[in-house]
């Protein structure tokens, strides 16, 4: 296998070996706690690759979170995630199927990504807008994302849709009636992230025509991951060049100009821990909108956790892959960091976290009791009733 | 992705493409029965071998929908006589969602379906894939 231009694109070539990377990492650090011979290095992929070989056996190439924490502290400025999702492109494209080991729920989750990426659909999807006021052309988009779809998978564990719910209604309170795309299908970042490009390309293309035919001129969307690949992942394959935000930076833009304003009297005083989301914070370094939204709604106090921002790690799994018992001991640890409410500001984590809290039998009241809850809905509940 | 299981068809002649997950303890036996009793049906509907109905994940229907089947039977033991007790029901309560999926992907319910046959049941297995086969090739190809 040639590793020449993923050496090169990666920077991976400039390692000095100091393990930085590896002492960063959650899944070595849970690893290790839990095996004192488990060792997970991303170390020992980068020194293995620099002598030409891919090393997809030990499972690592699949393992890895792509959660960036490593390269933000990488004195080499090496891009380990980078390397990761290219060398498993390069797996599948080559040799086989690699060892992507989804859950059932992202299995499913893979299976309708690969439907609406082969099958021209006519979904059935706009359920949840009821009475909110949506638009079919204009220059505001809200990416829904794959909500409606997650809540069909995991009927017992998440209501996402309300987080849709919630951006629309406080864009209508904001005098928007954003764009939704009757047929959005899945914006491909599981796809492009566990090696499946083709398919990655093939949503990106439909994603990026019904968008561009509606003149949008700016995107809003809920998950990070859509975020990340609708921002800089679609202008590098496809043709599409639109302003993309998360609606963590959409609500702090609204609320610091006085667009959206808060009831005075909040109905409860509490303190909240803020979870930074790997594709919001490590990737795209957004961590400052979050805790302003967080701070700015009367009532609430942020206090942040022992580990925050980039230091932070993340709810655990990426693309629904590799979840085992490490990931559920990264999400525990996060989760008894955590006051009485975890803000999240990913649809994803909220289903990691509360997944892990339906079906952990060992864990304790105090932290099984803990509310996981997006930003949107917290705003949302929060503000003013228009006249 | 793996390759459609047939690579070209001529839209005058459709020949559906269905798939059948038949539990190894009731159904497949039905359908073993029927072939032993000479029973006729559709030779459009291709049968994988379960252990149980409780084994058959939403993501396995899916899976084939997105590779090529223009419809998917999961055929179990009648509840009551599942070999390990409550697979069927499992089946059942999954079907459910799985059938909410097949909606808001925007395709036609009756692309899935769950049936009941026993292993003395031959008369009923070829009856509901015929049945089946009739309904997809109504329907037509899945697009
Ligand atoms: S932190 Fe960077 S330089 Fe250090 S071992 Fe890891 S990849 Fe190499
Ligand atoms: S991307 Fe995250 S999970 Fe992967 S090696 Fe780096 S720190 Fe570890
Ligand atoms: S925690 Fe996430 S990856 Fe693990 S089983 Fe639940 S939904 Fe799947």
């Amino acid at each position: 296998m040639n590793l020449e231009p993923l050496i090169e694109t990666t920077r991976a070539y400039s390692c000095i070996s100091c393990a930085k990377c590896t002492g960063r990492c959650p899944l070595a650090r849970a690893s290790y706690e839990l095996d004192r011979d488990g060792g997970y290095s991303p170390r020992a992929v980068v020194s293995k690759a620099l002598q030409g070989e891919i090393d997809d056996h030990s499972g690592m190439i699949w393992d890895c979170l792509t959660c960036n924490a490593c390269a933000l502290k990488c004195p080499s400025d090496v891009d380990f995630p980078g390397f990761v999702r290219q060398a498993r492109s390069k797996i599948r494209k080559e040799r086989a199927n690699g060892q992507v080991r989804l859950c059932t729920g992202g299995s499913q989750l893979s299976e309708i990504a690969n439907l609406m990426a082969e099958r021209d659909l006519q979904q059935k999807r706009m359920d949840w807008v009821g009475d909110l006021q949506v638009a079919v052309e204009g220059e505001t988009l809200y990416f829904v994302g794959c909500l409606p779809y997650f809540d069909l998978v995991f009927p017992d564990v998440v209501h996402t849709q309300t987080i849709a719910q919630s951006m629309v209604k406080i864009m209508n309170a904001a005098g928007i009636a954003p764009v939704v795309l009757a047929n959005e299908v899945c914006c491909g970042h599981d796809k492009l992230w566990t090696g499946e490009e083709d398919v990655f390309k093939a949503l990106a293309r439909k994603n990026a025509a019904m968008i561009q035919e509606r003149g949008v001129k700016r995107i809003v969307t809920s998950c990070p991951e859509c975020y990340r690949t609708l921002k800089l992942d679609y202008p590098e394959f496809v043709d599409f060049n639109v302003e993309v935000v998360h609606s963590s930076q959409f609500l702090s833009e609204l609320i610091s100009d006085g667009t959206i304003r808060f009831k005075d009297e909040p109905e409860t005083e509490r303190t909240v821990s803020y979870q930074d989301p790997c594709r919001l914070g490590k990737h795209m370094r957004v961590f400052q909108e979050p805790r302003d939204v967080i701070n700015s709604i009367p009532g609430l106090r942020l206090e942040e956790m022992t580990e925050t921002k980039a230091e932070s790690a993340c709810c655990g799994t990426s693309a629904f892959s590799g979840c085992d018992k490490v990931r559920e001991k990264i999400r525990l640890d996060r989760l008894s960091q955590a006051k009485s409410t975890l803000v999240t500001a990913c649809p994803k984590c909220q289903i990691h976290f509360k997944c892990t809290q339906h079906t952990n039998q060992t864990i304790s009241p105090e932290v099984q009791g803990i509310e996981v809850k997006d930003l949107a809905n917290l705003v949302a509940e929060a503000m003013e009733a228009h006249v | 992705m793996t390759e459609p299981l047939v690579a070209e068809r001529e839209p005058a002649a459709f020949v559906p493409r269905i798939l059948a997950f038949s539990c190894t303890w009731c159904s497949y036996q039905a359908a073993d029965l029927a072939g032993t009793s000479r029973r006729e049906y559709s030779p459009h509907v291709r049968i994988v071998r379960v252990p149980c109905s409780g084994r058959v994940d939403s993501s396995f229907v899916l899976k084939a929908l997105a590779n090529g089947a223009d419809g998917v039977l999961i055929t179990g033991c009648h509840p009551g006589d599942c070999h390990y007790v409550r697979g069927n029901i499992f089946a059942e309560k999954r079907f459910e969602r799985l059938a909410k999926l097949v909606l808001a992907l925007g395709l036609e319910p009756e692309r899935v379906r769950l049936e009941w046959i026993s292993a003395a049941e031959g008369d009923r297995l070829a009856k509901t894939a015929n049945e089946f086969a009739e309904t997809i090739r109504r329907l037509g190809p899945l697009k």
